[in-house]
């Protein structure tokens, strides 16, 4: 598969921004033993060079349609893997030298996916909206699908079996003794200002309560509404949350009275065009 | 450069395009245009062979990966509809475009120039800029209070995006011309 190579490679050493750079440990494919490794993320492209400051990469990962998650066999190191879905398709393990590296590592991965900062503009563009007073009446509000913990889908362009990876971490998180699972928790390290940061990757790690919503199927590219038996009102943020963002952005917030009639009235309006829809079709 | 490329056929298979479709294709350094299925995802531009002008094979045959690029609208006396894409570090190698309209064209090219990383995070710090402004917070405490992505050279960033928004004077794309503008209201 042909790829333009040259530009990547200038790509990888230019001024454009660095989302983290390290040393990290990786496991050969044919050699089985770790090698270390210059490791060097911009955006969703992940490099790595024989060392830091050398002029040409020694390989590219495309963090699209993988998943990061701990490591089952090397349990007792910091050891985790970017893992990609499909026969003979490989798992990246790479090996940190201490927990908070680790799930550094772990944390700037999951969140290198293009999907996380489309969901950023998408909030940024709502609370700009909000502070402009214009309702928005013409769309849904809206939450990403989750996937089942605690691997975590980078790029949620595929969804391959969410299933297999949570029985698989179960196993070993009990096992493991020297590291915990950095996606357990679910907030993101506070600032210097005490804030936490906007978090939709928070979206993404989720202790799923509904698993009857597992269907293997790839989650949608534009998010869709919820279609439980419940309605869900998720809240944008307010100005109150940018100073003190909460992780979970879609905590109910007080709302007034016309935007929860407006959003009732649409859901309400959509499930009677359903129903009329397959009454239509027969049953 | 070893690259995941396993790893990306399969992807290939199942991607959710945001854009596709067909044109035909001219990469630098080669003289005739291929016929090809265009997929565009996030930042990456799959193309697949055809046959008889629907995709032939499931798994893509090559991939772009669209940052530091910029699209062009060229001239090329065989076709009428015709744009470049070129890449910053290597300027003379064009690739090459060819489409059924000025629509489709024109279309492809705000498509991939809104497609690269770069674009999506200064659109953000645009975005951050116009909240703190909106809140009559100046620019510079949008961008300290903003620790989502923690990039190791945030201030130099600011700069470049500076230049990055000269640079895309040139760009034909409307979605370009537009944040310019806004960033120029909102800068200080």
């Amino acid at each position: 598969m042909r790829l333009n190579e040259r530009n990547l490679v200038s790509y990888a050493t230019c001024n454009s921004p660095v989302d983290k750079e390290g040393y990290l440990m990786k496991k050969g494919e044919i050699n089985k033993g770790f090698q270390k490794r210059w490791f060097v993320l911009k955006g969703n492209l992940l490099f790595y060079f024989e060392k830091k400051g050398d002029r040409e990469p020694v390989g590219l990962i495309i963090l699209e349609g993988c998943t990061v998650e701990l490591s089952p066999e090397f349990s007792d190191t910091f050891t985790f893997g970017i893992s990609f879905q499909g026969p003979g398709c490989r798992t990246y393990v790479l090996q940190a030298e201490s927990q908070e590296e680790m799930e550094s590592w772990m944390k700037a991965i999951t969140s290198a996916g293009y999907e996380y900062m489309k969901l950023m503009v998408a909030e940024l563009n709502r609370q700009l909206e909000e502070l402009n007073r214009i309702p928005d009446a013409s769309s849904l509000e809206v939450i990403p699908k989750r996937s089942s913990a605690p691997a975590v889908a980078v790029g949620s362009l595929i969804d391959f079996g969410g299933e297999n990876n949570q029985a698989a971490a179960s196993n070993y998180e009990t096992a493991s003794a020297k590291r915990f699972n950095p996606f357990n928790q679910e907030l993101s390290p506070v600032d210097e200002f005490g804030a936490r940061p906007f978090n939709p990757a928070s979206e993404f790690l989720s202790k799923s309560k509904d698993r009857s919503d597992s269907a293997p199927i790839a989650p949608p590219r534009k998010p869709r509404a919820v279609t439980t038996s419940e309605f869900h009102v998720p809240m944008p943020l307010t100005s109150n949350d940018i100073s003190r963002p909460k992780t979970d952005v879609y905590l109910k917030r007080p709302r007034t009275f016309l935007e929860m009639h407006e959003e009732f009235g649409r859901q309400i309006q959509s499930r009677i065009h359903r129903s009329m829809h397959s009454s239509a079709s027969g049953s | 450069m070893r690259f995941n490329e396993k790893e990306l056929r399969y992807v290939s298979r199942k991607i959710s395009a945001d854009r596709e479709g067909r044109l035909a294709h001219k990469p630098p350094r080669e003289n005739g245009y291929k016929e090809r299925w265009f997929k565009l995802m996030n930042n990456l531009l799959f193309y697949y062979r055809t046959d008889h002008g629907v995709m032939s094979e499931t798994e893509a045959c090559g991939i772009l990966v669209l940052e530091k690029c910029r699209t062009q609208i060229e001239v090329d006396g065989n076709s009428l509809f015709v744009f470049s894409i070129v890449f910053e570090d290597d300027r003379d190698k064009k690739h090459m475009f060819s489409g059924q309209n000025e629509n489709q064209i024109r279309e492809w090219m705000d498509a991939i120039n809104r497609a690269s990383f770069d674009h999506l995070r200064s659109k953000i710090q645009v975005l951050r800029s116009q909240i703190a402004q909106r809140r009559g917070k100046g620019p510079a405490l949008a961008l300290s209070e903003q620790q989502v992505r923690p990039s190791m050279q945030e201030t130099k960033e600011h700069h470049r995006i500076r230049q990055d928004k000269h640079f895309s004077l040139f760009f034909p794309s409307e979605i370009g011309r537009k944040d310019i503008g806004e960033a120029l209201l909102v800068d200080l």
